[in-house]
């Protein structure tokens, strides 16, 4: 990437060979992406953060129920 | 049914922002935009006729990153393109689906995508359920990075479906 983040803008209403145009963002559009970015990081985040700790969970789980005396078949059976 | 290619954008050096289709002929029933495509947050965000309002939009994400499935739902939909922990050098690849564009009810959106990790995990397989709560037709579409931009050689391709 330039200094300066650009948008490819392509314009089907022209011509072939005569659509594109490549335009530096203004100083709002460079505001409003990096806000985006950082909603989608915090969002992603929060998914694998969730997803973590539901695998934790689960092997919580499959320890205490092996240390009921269940075989690793049937804790497998319960908890797929 | 016929299925036309509008036009196909291929990322130059540098690479970019953004990518924007604007002035769609309105003259197909559904769009189809195949992307190949690498950015380092994996993500681009897709919107319709510059409207970046998340309330605007809905989704139900569906992925699967070599371990674990999720779900998650808010926001603009997205397509899913190879990212900083992928392979290097890869293209992830992604299908984006909108059927009924010109009309004015809400614009349904599917998208299906992955991105590949050789080393350790397939991340990420993603399905999206999506919409685009607008009554007005799509004249435009936008492409846009939640990173630090779209890498050269990444391509978009426009299918009208009529």
């Amino acid at each position: 990437m330039s200094d300066t983040p650009v948008k490819v803008v392509i314009d089907l209403s022209k011509p072939e060979g005569e659509r594109e145009q490549i335009i530096p963002l203004t100083a709002e559009e460079i505001a409003q992406r990096e806000a985006d970015a950082a909603k989608a990081a915090q969002e992603q985040a929060q998914r694998e953060a969730a997803e973590a700790q539901r695998q934790a969970n689960k092997e919580s789980a499959k320890a205490k129920l092996a240390a009921l005396g269940l075989s690793d078949e049937e804790v497998a059976a319960l908890l797929g | 049914m016929s299925l036309q290619l509008v036009s196909t954008v291929t990322v130059g050096s540098g690479g970019a922002a953004s990518i924007t289709l604007d002035n769609i002929p309105q003259t197909g029933k559904d769009l189809l935009i195949l992307v190949s495509g690498r950015d380092e947050s994996s993500l681009l965000a897709i919107q319709a006729n510059n409207d970046s309002t998340n309330a605007n939009y809905s989704r139900r994400v569906l992925e699967y990153n070599g371990s674990v499935t999720s779900s998650s739902a808010s926001a603009r939909s997205f397509a899913v393109v190879s990212g900083s922990f992928s392979t290097a050098s890869t293209f992830g690849n992604t299908q984006i689906y909108i059927s009924n564009y010109t009309s004015s009810a809400n614009k349904s959106i599917s998208v299906d995508g992955v991105n590949e990790n050789n080393d350790a995990i397939a991340y990420r397989i993603s399905l999206i359920a999506g919409s685009w709560n607008s009554a007005s037709a799509i004249t435009s579409l936008q492409l846009v990075s939640f990173g630090t931009g779209i890498l050269q050689h990444s391509t978009f391709s426009l299918y009208i479906i009529s």
